[in-house]
């Protein structure tokens, strides 16, 4: 033991003590710094957590659905539970720090899954990473957490160079958000949304028309409905999905491009929307007691044969005082297509009050007799008494002339009394006259005939026996003949020798007829002088 | 006990060739060993500190390496990022608990219970305790024995990104944690060889020492 004692100072010698502290403690320092470092990292970049609200969760996985904008990743769907009152599901997501800009109250969000349309196909890639939410920023608007998502996908036009505009349609047809917007059979817009109006009166439809073509849209540029089968349909699409069309009429002075939100109405077709378009429209009420039958709503109201307004409504109504009937036609006019000429200032709407006191007064007009059609005709009478128009009721009263019935009354007396002057009894006798006289035709033409009867009853039972005798006779002559003449026949033999003279002697008198020719002198001294 | 200690017997081996030489002859040689010339050390030197720097190094990284996605894996454009954890969650829901309970040990537990087992042993060292001596230098066998298959994870990730290349069809990508976990695997397996379980046994013999003199 005591050699191990003795030996230990030199140990100690050895042994050197350190005062500071270890370097390897570096190395907990350094993990330690990197572990802070990836916390603070994590902490900072941790965006706000958001919720939002969906009708359903299809497809949603907490921990793996992302959160995108333009296909970036910018945050984390975390959660997924249901609302209180289970009629929602409410997602919870971790956004990135970089996404908070976007996270304000009009900051759109959906969920993006395959979609098959008439339109297009899209998402067609979440088929297989699973469907992730999209986010839409919207314009500047107050920051927030809470969102509502939504079922469809918005067209995004937001950040599109163009401009929106508001149509107002009577009714929707089959338009549909996204559906095309056309302009000489090109597409330059689309639809943005749609909405009833608050009194349910119209509908609104937002259109987008990307640039440059929003500038085509002036203010007098006329939208129509381009959906469903027409004789001029802007494309096999929009049979399918609706779209709309629009046309600006070309004008001896153009308007500027329309504003962005610029109203238009929705024309439920081509044809309608070129027709001229009068905002201004006054109602009037007539009064007439005849009879308005003919008269329609829709029924032209004419100045002169001009249309400048239509009829509204005829209606019927029994006054329980004084025990009669009225018949209060509405009409609408459009003192517009009343041009004016001239110097001085007019309001257009002034321009009927005017008139009526310079004498324009209603009245029905028969249009076609046949059909019995009625038109209320406006027409200035400067003879009758003065009248104003009766205000009051629901609508302003023009004053109206009886219908000029005698008129179409003479027309047909007259008519009738023409009629009347034809001799009709004159005519009948004639014609029984003539009557009588074929008749009498009629029988000579049948004793003529009986004669004509036993005429040829006597040449068939008289004539037609002897007829036959004769021919009889006549063969057998002919067969005598037939027998005389053969080839063979002394007759024939005797004949040909008889024609053989006949030729000989027509010889000899030939050449006697030449000598007599040449030498003449031969009749006198004979022929011997010339042989 | 009554075997001699060479620390007793006034000896030092060496780190290296394990030479037992007498203090003296080392003063002599400005504390080399006298066959192999590297620097002989009674114990090994500042075994204590360096263990527990380590340690707590191992500690710190335990937590990113456990928080952080291990795998980018893309399949079909679906990404999807897993912890250790998580993926022993999926393997486990998927069915293979032999695989999940594999990863659930390599890199979950083992790692843990290295850190437990040091920080205990150290404890034990430094409170002089003289419970269970060759228990504790067994479970220090162990932890030394065991600590290299922690890097089983590690080897798998770097297996499937090396393999799995398929573009857009599949694509495995290693993650955050995973140089965290694999600097996490080496400290502790630093710490625990920079443990001499010697020191348990020193307490063994310190009291005897004492009141033999």
């Amino acid at each position: 033991m005591t050699h191990q004692t003795n030996n230990r100072p030199a140990a100690e010698v050895l042994v050197k003590r350190r005062q500071t502290p270890s370097l390897i403690w570096i190395v907990p320092i350094a993990a330690a710094l990197i572990a802070a470092w990836l916390a603070i990292k994590t902490i900072n970049d941790r965006g706000p957590l958001i919720s939002i609200r969906f009708d359903s969760a299809t497809g949603l996985e907490a921990g793996k659905t992302k959160i995108r904008y333009r296909d970036v990743d910018i945050g984390l769907v975390e959660e997924i539970r249901l609302d209180e009152d289970l009629t929602h599901v409410l997602v919870r997501a971790r956004m990135d720090k970089r996404a908070t800009p976007f996270l304000t109250e009009s900051a759109r969000f959906w969920i993006v899954r395959a979609r098959v349309s008439s339109e297009e196909v899209s998402g067609l890639s979440t088929l297989f990473s699973g469907v992730y939410i999209a986010l839409a920023p919207g314009p500047e608007a107050p920051v927030s957490n809470r969102f509502i998502g939504l079922e469809t996908p918005p067209v995004l036009t937001g950040d599109l160079p163009g401009r929106h505009f508001v149509l107002k349609a009577g009714e929707l047809g089959s338009l549909d958000v996204g559906a095309p917007v056309y302009y000489r059979q090109i597409q330059v817009g689309r639809v943005v949304s749609y909405a009833l109006d608050e009194q349910g009166k119209n509908v609104t439809v937002r259109i987008c028309a990307v640039a440059p073509h929003h500038q085509l849209v002036t203010a007098d540029t006329r939208f129509w409905n381009a959906d469903g089968l027409q004789l001029k349909t802007e494309s096999l699409l929009t049979i399918l999905s609706g779209g709309i069309a629009f046309a600006t009429p070309e004008l001896p002075d153009p308007s500027p491009s329309a504003a962005e939100n610029t109203e238009f109405s929705l024309y439920p077709d081509r044809r309608s929307s070129l027709q001229k378009d009068y905002p201004l429209k006054q109602r009037f009420l007539l009064h007439f007691n005849e009879s308005v039958r003919g008269l329609t709503p829709g029924a032209p109201v004419e100045f002169r044969g001009i249309r400048i307004g239509q009829v509204v409504s005829v209606d019927l109504e029994f006054d329980m005082q004084q025990q009669t009937f009225n018949i209060p036609v509405v009409v609408e006019l459009e003192p517009n297509r009343i041009k004016l000429t001239g110097n001085g200032q007019l309001d257009a709407q002034a321009i009927i009050p005017i008139l009526v006191q310079r004498g324009l007064r209603a009245q029905l007009k028969l249009v076609n007799l046949l059909t019995g059609q009625l038109v209320v005709n406006l027409n200035i009478y400067p003879d009758t008494p003065a009248a104003t128009i009766i205000q009051g009721g629901s609508y302003p009263e023009l004053p109206t002339l009886p219908t000029p019935l005698e008129e179409i009354a003479g027309t047909v007396s007259r008519l009738l009394k023409k009629i009347d002057q034809i001799p009709f009894s004159r005519i009948a006798e004639g014609l029984e006259q003539d009557l009588a006289d074929v008749g009498s035709t009629l029988q000579t033409l049948d004793a003529t005939l009986l004669r004509l009867q036993q005429l040829l009853h006597t040449l068939d039972s008289e004539v037609a026996p002897s007829a036959t005798e004769t021919i009889e006779t006549l063969r057998q002559t002919l067969q005598t003949l037939q027998h005389n003449f053969a080839a063979d026949s002394p007759l024939s033999t005797e004949a040909s020798r008889a024609l053989e003279e006949f030729s000989k002697a027509a010889r000899s008198v030939r050449d006697l007829t030449d000598t007599l020719e040449r030498h003449p002198e031969a009749l006198l001294r004979g022929k011997k002088g010339y042989e | 006990m009554a075997s001699l200690t060479a620390k007793q017997a006034g000896l030092a081996s060496c780190h290296v060739c394990k030479l037992l030489t007498p203090l003296a002859q080392l003063a002599a040689r400005r504390g080399h060993c006298p066959r192999c010339g590297s620097l002989v050390h009674q114990r090994k030197t500042d075994s204590l500190n360096r263990c527990w720097a380590l340690i707590i190094a191992s500690a710190i990284l335990y937590l990113p390496a456990n928080l952080l996605p291990m795998t980018h894996t893309a399949h079909l454009g679906k990404i999807q990022e897993d912890t250790i954890i998580s993926g022993v969650i999926y393997f486990l829901s998927t069915g293979s608990w032999p695989i999940a309970l594999v990863i659930f040990i390599a890199s979950i537990f083992v790692p843990l219970l290295k850190l437990f087992i040091l920080a205990a042993l150290l404890i034990s060292v430094h409170r002089g305790s003289r419970w269970r001596p060759v228990d504790r230098t067994r479970l220090y066998r162990m932890t030394e024995l065991v600590g290299r298959w922690s890097m089983v994870d590690i080897y798998v990730v770097t297996i499937l990104v090396a393999l799995v290349k398929l573009g857009a069809l599949a694509d495995i990508e290693a993650g955050a944690a995973a140089p965290f976990f694999a600097l996490m695997v080496v400290l502790t397996m630093f710490a625990a060889m920079a443990f001499d379980p010697r020191l348990i046994w020193d307490q063994m013999e310190d009291p005897r020492d004492s009141s033999n003199e």
